[in-house]
């Protein structure tokens, strides 16, 4: 056998930098939580059930702002994601198929 | 035994590679290191060197490679290996672009060295070593030596090899040239294939095509390609018997090269970040060329808007292709109704969700319709129309309606729900090899909205940047 050199056909690992968790301010007596469903079937019912489930554990009621995706393949336009990061408490952002 | 080389990402000792090249002096007669504004090279920043040659220029000077050697300073010198000295640690960043070596085997300055990480392994070991990192599509590959990737480079009059093709946010990774070069030297590809596999990663990253889900869906998407015009068959495609199927060199690893650009530099890797519940063999390489229709029927790229002298690359995310039998019939309309029955078979995702796809009309079918008067105009007409499917249909099938969600499936007045976006959702090609009576159906892997077609005309080698000036311009082939 013998030696040769290649080329590494890969690329270096993004750098993933941290992000901050966001300061723990205290609630108002309604927060508003975001929703973002993504835009499949049941997607809507099944975070509207999350919330009922929070509204139980914590004692709260929420206000929900929903947000629906056009496609669940594309993100939410920065706009949007501004929009609800001004207004609102908590955001759930991910929901997988 | 195997040695790695640490990657660029630290670049801040001395890399040297030395080709081996003896009897390849047609490729490499002369080689120079290029100095200019851009690429100002000094001797603690060089990067690569190339060896085995007769000369090697630096500025003004002939020297040889002995006499540069000793120029530069390197304490060991070898053929055939990559050097890793420790003794040469600069204790500095080098400065961008600093350390190319360009060389002249056509009178014509073109890049000839290489910047990629190294890795230095046993002939034999090769394919077990790539298949153990995650670097192969399942299937052997041509390793990607330095000297293999300076050809595709040539190939494409590259001079800028770190030029991104394009970049996913996010997944803050990008392919450049340099990289889609490494992967298509795997692939397989002849170097002249390069520029063709260049105009399709281009148009995989036209946002419309949505790349980044396009590789992550659950569905399975082959990053399929169709390429129009002269150049297809300068490079040896196939578009006739079998294009769809095993053969042919151009077609398989021109296809393959973009599979393994999304693994290697895209990061696209099966169970991980490409969630597909089955895939298909398609996301291996499902590539083909057109085969020109005949008058009055223009050819796709012509269809596109390019001119006729122009080789276009449509990228389309995909599933696998079906054969279409249609063998009893030389009515047109016949024929393309029974397409727009399977276009519109209700256990396709898209079906009734406004979706798209790849109708490759075969040699007979496509006679029957030129000879009926119908346009390819027509043709798309009447499989959009014909593909509309009765919202009972799909409930007879088992297949109940979306509410509330990102598919408006909503039926029309006379109780029909738009299978295709529009008709221009059918990608019309002619293709395949006279017989019986085939056709096949491509169907898009997603409704449209989740990804759209995107084509670019491929550039030709040699073929001048345009002059943009600081202020940036729209560059001609870009057009989608």
């Amino acid at each position: 056998m013998s030696l040769i050199t290649i080329v590494r056909p890969d690329a270096d690992e993004p750098d993933v930098a941290k992000v901050p968790l966001a300061a723990r301010a205290t609630l108002p007596d309604r927060p508003v939580i975001g929703l973002i469903a993504n835009g499949k079937p049941h997607a809507s019912e099944m975070l509207h059930e999350l919330v009922a489930e929070l509204e139980a554990r914590t004692g709260r009621s929420f206000e929900v702002d929903l947000l629906q995706k056009p496609s669940a393949g594309r993100s939410i336009e920065l706009g949007e994601a501004q929009r609800m990061a001004a207004r609102c408490h908590l955001v759930i952002s991910g929901l997988g198929d | 035994m195997i040695s790695t080389i640490p990657k660029r990402s630290a670049p801040t000792r001395l890399r040297v590679l030395l080709l081996n090249t003896p009897g390849s002096r047609e490729c490499h007669p002369v080689c120079r290191i290029w100095e200019s504004q851009r690429h100002t090279i000094e001797t603690h920043t060089l990067d690569v060197l190339i060896s085995g040659i007769d000369a090697i220029q630096t500025g003004d000077q002939n020297s040889t490679s002995s006499q540069v050697t000793s120029q530069l300073s390197f304490d060991r010198i070898e053929h055939g290996g990559a050097v890793w000295n420790s003794s040469m640690h600069t204790g500095a960043e080098p400065a961008t672009n600093a350390g190319r070596v360009f060389c002249q085997p056509n009178g014509r300055l073109m890049y000839c060295g290489v910047m990629g990480a190294l890795l230095e392994l046993e002939s034999d070991d090769v394919n077990e070593e790539f298949f153990d990192r995650g670097w192969t599509d399942g299937l052997p590959v041509v390793p990607p030596t330095p000297e293999r990737l300076a050809a595709m480079l040539a190939a494409a009059n590259v001079d800028d090899p770190e030029m991104l093709i394009g970049f996913l946010a996010v997944r803050d990774r990008g392919v450049n040239l340099e990289q889609a070069a490494v992967n298509a030297v795997m692939a397989g590809c002849r170097p002249e294939s390069f520029p063709i596999v260049v105009a399709a990663l281009e148009a995989m990253f036209d946002p419309a095509f949505n790349l980044n889900t396009v590789l992550t869906s659950t569905g399975g998407a082959a990053l399929s390609l169709v390429v129009s015009g002269p150049l297809a068959a300068e490079v040896g495609m196939n578009g006739r018997h079998n294009c769809l199927g095993h053969g042919n060199r151009a077609n398989l690893t021109i296809g393959r090269a973009l599979r393994l650009v999304a693994t290697n530099a895209l990061g696209s890797v099966p169970g991980v970040s490409d969630a597909s519940s089955f895939g298909h063999p398609g996301k291996i390489s499902q590539c083909f060329a057109e085969d020109p229709p005949p008058a009055p029927w223009e050819p796709l790229s012509v269809r596109l808007g390019y001119s006729a002298d122009d080789t276009v690359v449509t990228v389309v995310a995909a599933e696998a292709p079906h054969q279409l039998a249609q063998q009893l019939t030389g009515d047109p309309e016949e024929i393309l109704r029974s397409f727009a029955h399977s276009v519109r078979h209700p256990t396709w995702f898209s079906t009734g969700k406004g979706g798209h796809g790849v109708l490759i009309l075969g040699p007979e079918h496509t006679s029957f319709c030129v000879a009926a008067g119908m346009s390819q105009e027509d043709v798309r007409e009447h499989i959009f129309e014909a593909a509309r499917i009765d919202a009972a249909e799909l409930n007879a099938a088992g297949v109940g309606l979306e509410v509330d969600s990102q598919h408006d499936m909503t039926p029309a007045a006379d109780g029909k729900i738009d299978t295709l976006a529009s008709p221009d959702s059918v990608l019309l090609v002619t293709a395949g090899g006279e017989g019986a009576g085939w056709s096949a159906w491509i169907p898009g892997w997603a409704p449209e909205r989740h990804s759209h077609r995107a084509s670019r005309r491929v550039r030709p080698t040699g073929e001048a940047l345009p002059d943009c000036g600081p202020d940036g311009c729209i560059v001609p082939w870009m057009q989608s």
